[in-house]
């Protein structure tokens, strides 16, 4: 099987889809989280459903209208529970709360549609935008450090074109995810930027082991061997493990999806995606764009590269 | 069998062993748990999967009103010493414990404003009296996007008006009330290079609990008339009891040696006055001067209706009250426990189907090797919870999917082992020398790809906060310990099966299921 056939098609199509994500965050923009704007986010539990109106109307008490709520349209969910039971809320953002605020909300919200006791599960989540700011540049911080040290390291290890090529692969799979997330408006957070990093880890797991058996079979490549055909057969070798590895962690990660409740479901989904595309990224981009690039050196030298890529 | 191979084998089952009485057996036995965690569960939870209420607070250098009343004539005639005329001036921002953001300047005109900007005028640095007090202040000003001929002067405290460790010592008094409170397993952490004190209340349900301990964190002072005279930095204990004599409440209190030379002095000079006691901007009491009271110990006599009870609450809010600097809350985080133990309840029933299914994959896959991948694997999966056990790790929502990860991790080296060793018998090598030249060819792929791994865990662990910090531990404990069992343990239980009976592995890996 000659998967490199049609190597150049595959980075076409690769940087079509980049550039379609790209456009995606561009235009429809990220949906951010209070991590990153600044703002309280209250999920308050219901025993039967309510229409975003109703809680908006709610929460128009003189007492609030004073404190300039900033309050997003409520948002009613809905969903069954480990124990199989229907439950519903509603999730209401507005500013930052600060403690008395945050109480003088939850008791509007509590005189209109009761209590919420002890059996349920009131959750609260503020950030003042004194940090939040802090946070998304920390976020951001983290994935170029990430990045540019996996650069440095595959440079150190295999060669400077490893790193440019394997680092473009994982700029796809991480666009992939964001890209999805600005099209289907799903919440960014920190624990979304926590599974970019992890889809980070994994997709260069698989692109390394890629590169590792190319370095292994380009030094004992015979003299007649194209470039192509020890990468083409480097990849088939890695294959089945890629396949069999990302399957595993998929289902893992499938089976928490389906468990899960809301607040990890967003975190499965950027795992999957970011896994699937991880795994071919790793067998389409990452290993023919490296011989792309290196196939092009060596004809121009006019003689194949000496055995072993270092 | 091969005499290293006894040795190491007997290690590894050793190892095992003594992550199972360290993690296992301390949930069935109380005596172990106490031996080993003063009673605490071994792999404690983190807040969002055992519900409860975490806060973040930060100095609150905000100042107060009567601050910013006060500067209101000094940033007037700065302004009019320039020839422009006398602007519209009103607190900035809304009341939060009495505190604004600062000032804001309306003109008549864009011109005037940036004027007045471009003069400097505003400077930087004021400062503040009022009797005793004196506060040196930190003025930003610029111009409102809102109203171009509006400037906002942002006002707070300079820093240095606080003692250096003010932050290290709300800290310890914050620990103290907690501590007092019986909670199971509360944590305050200071993170010192961003002023950030980060406290956990676990099992903590309602605000009303939490504000006790956290809310209030005002300042404890002491006003004459209108005039502060005194802050409550240096009360070392304020207790509730009942007056012998008269049977009143009373509330004994107690200053360290500055605070006591300090009211010693107050009280001798203002004999007949009263005393008013305050939080922050909130009045507690009103009690008067009797006699001077040297040596910082005296007691305050509550009126006749009060009840010890109030006396008692008073009295917290005072040595809470102590504080050397107010506090800002930036971050809530409150989970309901029942929405936690939902969640690790779905956690571990995924984590357990998942697990069964890996572990049948290998069977299947690779036959006799699988079904030694897989005891290694549970090996690691107590390595890995014997080593949180023992740095106190706490494990988080996102950890869990670290830890899920990390086994993912854990089963690809195997994998790659297995498909390295098959490679090497479809070679024509003895089943020995397979396992050898397997382990040796598979070892830099593992190592490159754990390492990477490694590089994003550490950068995680730098940068992150709060739950990220809690996936990065468990990532970085979880790939240690998966090169770990895969170069060592698997390897171990593969020679020992070899050395005794090389058939049955050689029959799956090397006979019917290798592809070219």
């Amino acid at each position: 099987m000659n998967l490199l056939k049609y190597r150049k098609v595959y980075i076409i199509v690769a940087v079509l889809i980049l550039l379609f994500n790209v456009a995606m965050l561009v235009t429809k923009g990220l949906n951010y989280g209070v991590d990153f704007t600044g703002g309280t986010t209250i999920r308050f539990p219901l025993s039967e459903p309510v229409t975003s109106p109703e809680v908006a109307a709610a929460l128009e008490t003189p007492e609030l209208a004073e404190l300039d709520l900033q309050l997003a349209p409520p948002q009613p969910y809905a969903y069954v529970d480990a124990t199989g039971r229907q439950r519903y809320g509603v999730q209401v953002q507005t500013k930052f709360l600060n403690p008395e605020e945050q109480d003088m909300v939850i008791a509007a919200l509590e005189a209109a549609f009761g209590t919420a006791g002890e059996e349920t599960a009131l959750e609260v989540y503020g950030v003042d935008s004194l940090i939040s700011q802090e946070m998304l540049s920390k976020s951001l911080l983290a994935l170029l450090i990430a990045g540019a040290l996996i650069l440095g390291y595959m440079a150190f290890r295999f060669e400077f074109k490893s790193g440019v090529t394997g680092l473009f692969a994982l700029v796809f799979d991480v666009m992939s995810v964001i890209g999805l997330f600005a099209l289907l408006q799903k919440q960014v957070n920190v624990t979304f930027i926590a599974a970019l990093l992890t889809i980070i880890g994994y997709s260069i797991n698989n692109t390394i082991v890629v590169f590792d058996r190319v370095r292994e079979n380009l030094r004992f490549r015979k003299k007649d061997e194209t470039l192509v055909e020890v990468v083409n057969f480097s990849i088939l070798q890695t294959m089945r493990r890629s396949v069999n590895t990302s399957a595993t962690t998929v289902i893992t990660i499938f089976l928490l999806y389906l468990i899960g409740s809301a607040s990890i479901r967003d975190f499965c989904m950027a795992m999957m995606v970011g896994f699937t595309v991880g795994t071919f990224t790793s067998i389409f981009i990452a290993g023919p764009l490296w011989t792309i690039w290196k196939d092009s050196e060596e004809r121009k030298k006019g003689r194949p590269a000496p055995a072993g890529a270092r | 069998m091969r005499k290293d191979l006894r040795w190491k084998f007997w290690a590894v089952i050793f190892l095992v062993f003594l992550c199972v009485i360290f993690v296992v057996l301390p949930y069935y036995n109380p005596t172990l748990k106490r031996f080993f965690f003063k009673g605490q569960d071994p792999v404690r939870q983190g807040l969002d999967l055992q519900g409860g209420i975490e806060v973040i607070l930060t100095p609150d250098y905000r100042v107060e009103r009567r601050v910013l009343t006060g500067i209101m004539e000094d940033l007037r005639s700065a302004v009019t010493s320039i020839d422009v005329p006398s602007p519209t001036i009103r607190l900035l921002g809304r009341a939060e414990q009495n505190r604004y953001e600062g000032l804001e300047l309306v003109f008549a005109s864009r011109e005037e404003a940036e004027r007045v900007l471009r003069a400097g005028v505003i400077r930087p640095d004021m400062t503040w009296r009022s009797g005793a007090e004196e506060k040196k202040l930190q003025l930003r000003a610029e111009v409102s996007t809102e109203r171009p001929e509006a400037l906002k002067v942002y006002v707070s405290e300079n820093p240095k008006n606080f003692p250096k460790d003010a932050l290290e010592q709300a800290k310890i008094i914050i620990q103290n009330r907690i501590d007092a409170s019986g909670l199971t397993e509360p944590a305050v952490w200071l993170d010192d290079v961003n002023q950030r004190l980060q406290i956990q209340l676990p099992g903590i349900t309602t605000q009303e609990e939490a504000e006790r301990l956290i809310r209030t964190t005002g300042r404890l002072n002491f006003r004459l008339g209108n005039r502060i005279v005194m802050f409550g930095n240096d009360l070392t204990d304020a207790r509730a009891g009942i007056d012998q004599r008269e049977g009143v409440p009373v509330i004994h209190f107690k200053f360290g040696r500055v605070g006591a030379r300090q009211f010693e002095e107050i009280t001798r000079d203002h004999v007949g006055e009263i005393l008013a006691i305050y939080l922050d901007e909130e009045l507690l009491m009103e009690p008067m001067i009797r006699e001077p009271i040297p040596g910082g110990e005296g007691q305050i006599t509550l009126g006749r209706g009060a009840t010890l009870k109030e006396a008692q609450e008073y009295a917290v809010l005072m040595k809470s009250g102590a504080l050397p600097v107010s506090l800002r809350t930036i971050q809530i985080t409150q989970v309901a426990p029942t929405l936690g133990s939902e969640i690790v309840r779905q956690s571990l029933l995924a984590a357990g189907i998942g697990l069964c299914l890996v572990f049948l994959f290998m069977v299947v896959f690779y036959g006799v090797p699988g079904l030694l991948a897989d005891a290694a694997l549970v090996a690691y999966g107590l390595l890995v919870l014997g080593i949180m056990a023992l740095f106190r790790g706490v494990l988080t929502l996102p950890g869990v999917a670290g830890f899920i990860l990390s086994i993912g991790m854990a089963v690809d080296a195997n994998i790659l082992i297995f498909e390295r060793i098959k490679d090497e018998i479809w070679n024509g090598k003895t089943m020995r020398a397979a396992l050898v030249g397997g382990f040796d060819r598979a070892f830099t792929a593992i190592l490159d790809a754990n390492v990477t791994t490694l590089i994003v865990a550490l950068v995680l662990l730098v940068l992150g906060t709060g739950t990220v910090r809690g996936f990065a531990v468990t990532l970085t404990i979880g790939i240690l310990a998966s090169m770990f069992t895969a170069l060592v343990v698997t390897r171990v239980f593969m020679e020992i099966v070899v050395d005794r009976n090389p058939e049955i592995l050689f029959k799956r890996l090397g006979g019917g299921e290798v592809q070219a």
